[in-house]
């Protein structure tokens, strides 16, 4: 499975304490000491795919105050759904799926909310990008609120295919939707989102170097 | 179109290496920390395992109330299996800086939303009972399949998973809404022991009162049932209601809001069903479905939905337009909340609103400027203060007023020296 093969290309390159070789056997066994309820198949289910699940999130939302809420609510959702699993090896994948939906669930949410829209000050990538610089930091705060602006679909699509940098294929078995629906929603995401991001001077040195880079 | 992609695949890259180096860093995992130190400290079986919901800031949120009921109901009737667990809250908006958890749910307590915030209750199943602004509810009891909530007054939104044995009763004064997995909203209004039902998603029955037989509402289907008898099934379960019993002999009014008929086999003559041909825009909005809402709302007339809807419905709708893109509806919504609700604490945030939809949308600095001026004065310690306070001096300077936005600057810095905007107030005012 395409997604599954994403999730563990990263699995050595990410920020986990743990930074295993995922075997299939692995999940496998996992699975099923899950549904025993093992207690420390929990822990190891956690400790295994947090990183993942929350560079999902992180993606597709940018810093998010209720990160650490959502990253144990994928996590919930996915024991609670264990049963469901039909193939243990895919396990990975279906995480990242959970994540995703865990991610569109709190962007509904926030749109929902008349209130929660107006604490976007307290959304700043303040804390998860203290290593980078004002400049930096500004133009991921513009990035994120562009985004903002895309419809929610549009913007898992966009967040995924630009930011995580998955393949056409990928993003479409993570949104659990056709490649046609992705191709349509990236089409808009993205002439929405060069329109949105060229009134935003913060982005301007991003997109403009950018193409210079990739020309390189 | 391939030159945008080129730039976004490049722009993307800059994202991606800039979260990853904020991931790697000293405070990159506290996520996952905080996130884990939950996940151990939860019971180790799947089916209990709580579903995580906010930890941020929350203002009293969860009151507990011995007194009395009438009521709605989510109810399993009890299964072997351990029962589920269910958090309360945090509300889903902050109101104040320090950091909250939601608490563990007890069955039986009473618990009721603050006026303008949301309760969520989340059920280890992944089912919600999101109580709206000021409505009041309990969990009477919960199993492994299911729980039975009261509400004693006001609206609450449920969102219920579907299971095999799913077993969810709603009671709401005299009713009782059998669920199994759906999505609706039901309002009870204890004065006017009025029950209003709106199915978003699958079917429930209703019963109680004088309905001989159960109801079947199904999707985009609005019950609204009056009862005026006060003698109320299941009273074991309303025990602690303040409601009083009346003399009055049992009957069910149709209700005021409605007037389509009932439909057929319907159990009581004067209930009315109102079978939508497409969701109202309440619904719409809480489907997410935004320019649809705005759609809807404008085809009900938008002048006569802003005259008779109240605040909440109306700061609501000014969402549903900003969301769809559509400024000027919204700045016609968000001015008749300030012009209708002068003294609400809502009409200051329509202010704000409105400034930030001025400099955001129409790069109107002067008048974003003059509308979080009005924000602060009108709420001074409200709790967007901050970000009007930075968004004010931002706007001033961008609208050429320089003195202004030094002023702005050294009043910001003396309040929030280390707000977020004030590397920009400090290179204001050291100009």
């Amino acid at each position: 499975m395409a997604v599954v093969s994403f999730m563990r290309s990263r699995a050595h390159g990410g920020a986990s304490a743990r930074s295993p070789c995922i075997l299939q056997n692995d999940d496998t066994s996992l699975v099923s000491a899950l549904l025993r309820g093992d207690p420390a198949a929990r822990a190891e289910l956690f400790d295994r795919y947090a990183p993942y699940a929350q560079r999902v999130l992180a993606r597709i939302l940018g810093h998010d105050a209720e990160l650490a809420d959502l990253l144990h609510e994928v996590f919930a959702r996915a024991l609670a759904q264990m049963d469901r699993l039909d193939d243990p090896a895919a396990l990975s994948g279906w995480i990242t799926s959970i994540a995703v939906f865990t991610a569109r669930e709190h962007i509904r949410r926030r749109m929902r909310s008349r209130w929660l829209r107006y604490f976007a000050s307290e959304d700043l990538p303040e804390v998860a990008v203290a290593s980078a610089d004002e400049e930096v930091r500004e133009s991921l705060r513009k990035t994120y609120a562009v985004l903002d602006r895309l419809g929610v679909d549009d913007r898992i699509a966009f967040s995924l295919r630009f930011i995580e940098g998955l393949d056409l294929g990928d993003v479409a078995a993570t949104c659990g939707v056709s490649l046609n629906t992705i191709k349509r929603r990236l089409t808009r995401a993205e002439k929405r989102f060069v329109a949105l991001a060229r009134r935003e001077p913060a982005l301007h040195d991003w997109l403009e170097r950018g193409t210079r880079c990739q020309g390189t | 179109m391939s030159g945008n992609l080129t730039k976004l695949r490049a722009f993307g890259q800059r994202v991606r290496e800039a979260q990853d180096r904020a991931l790697l860093g000293p405070r990159g995992d506290d996520a996952v920390r905080q996130a884990r130190s939950l996940w151990v400290s939860t019971p180790s079986a799947p089916k209990d395992g709580h579903v995580a919901t906010d930890w941020r800031p929350w203002v009293g949120a969860v009151s507990v109330f011995a007194a009395a009921a009438s009521i709605l109901v989510l109810y399993a009737r009890p299964e072997r299996g351990a029962p589920m667990g269910f958090q309360v809250g945090p509300s889903e908006v902050p109101l104040a800086p320090e950091t909250a958890t939601g608490v563990p749910g007890v069955a039986g307590q009473w618990v009721a939303a603050p006026k303008t915030m949301r309760l969520p209750l989340h059920f280890s199943d992944g089912s919600i009972v999101r109580l709206e602004p000021s409505a009041r509810a309990r969990v009477v009891d919960v199993t492994d399949t299911g729980a039975r909530v009261a509400i004693e007054s006001g609206t609450v939104h449920a969102e219920i998973v579907h299971r095999a044995k799913s077993r969810w009763l709603v009671q709401a004064g005299p009713f009782e809404v059998r669920v199994t997995g759906t999505q609706f909203d039901v309002s009870w209004d204890p004065s006017r022991r009025a029950l209003t039902l709106a199915l978003l998603e699958g079917s429930v029955a209703v019963s109680g009162c004088d309905l001989a037989h159960p109801r079947v509402v199904t999707a985009r289907e609005t019950l609204n049932l009056s009862c005026h008898d006060d003698e109320l099934p299941g009273a074991e379960d309303t025990g602690s209601s303040p409601l009083r019993t009346t003399e009055a002999p049992p009957t069910i009014a149709p209700s005021p809001s409605r007037a389509a008929p009932p439909p057929s086999g319907a159990a009581h003559a004067n209930a009315t069903v109102v079978e939508s041909e497409k969701p109202t825009w309440r619904e719409a909005l809480s489907l997410g479905r935004y320019a649809e809402a705005l759609r809807l709302a404008e085809s009900a007339g938008l002048s006569s939905v802003c005259a008779s809807s109240d605040v909440g419905a109306l700061t609501d709708l000014s969402d549903a337009a900003r969301f769809a893109g559509r400024v000027d509806r919204a700045t016609f919504i968000l001015l008749e909340v300030r012009r209708r609700f002068p003294d609400d604490s809502r009409a200051a945030t329509a202010a704000f609103n409105l400034g930030r939809m001025a400099f955001d949308d129409n790069e109107a600095f002067a008048d974003a400027a003059l509308w979080f001026g009005r924000y602060l004065s009108e709420l001074p310690g409200g709790p967007l203060a901050r970000e009007a306070w930075g968004r004010r001096m931002e706007a001033l300077e961008k609208s050429g007023d320089h003195a202004g936005a030094a002023r702005a600057a050294k009043g910001y810095l003396e309040r929030f020296p280390t707000g977020p905007h004030a590397k920009l107030a400090r290179s204001i005012e050291s100009r």
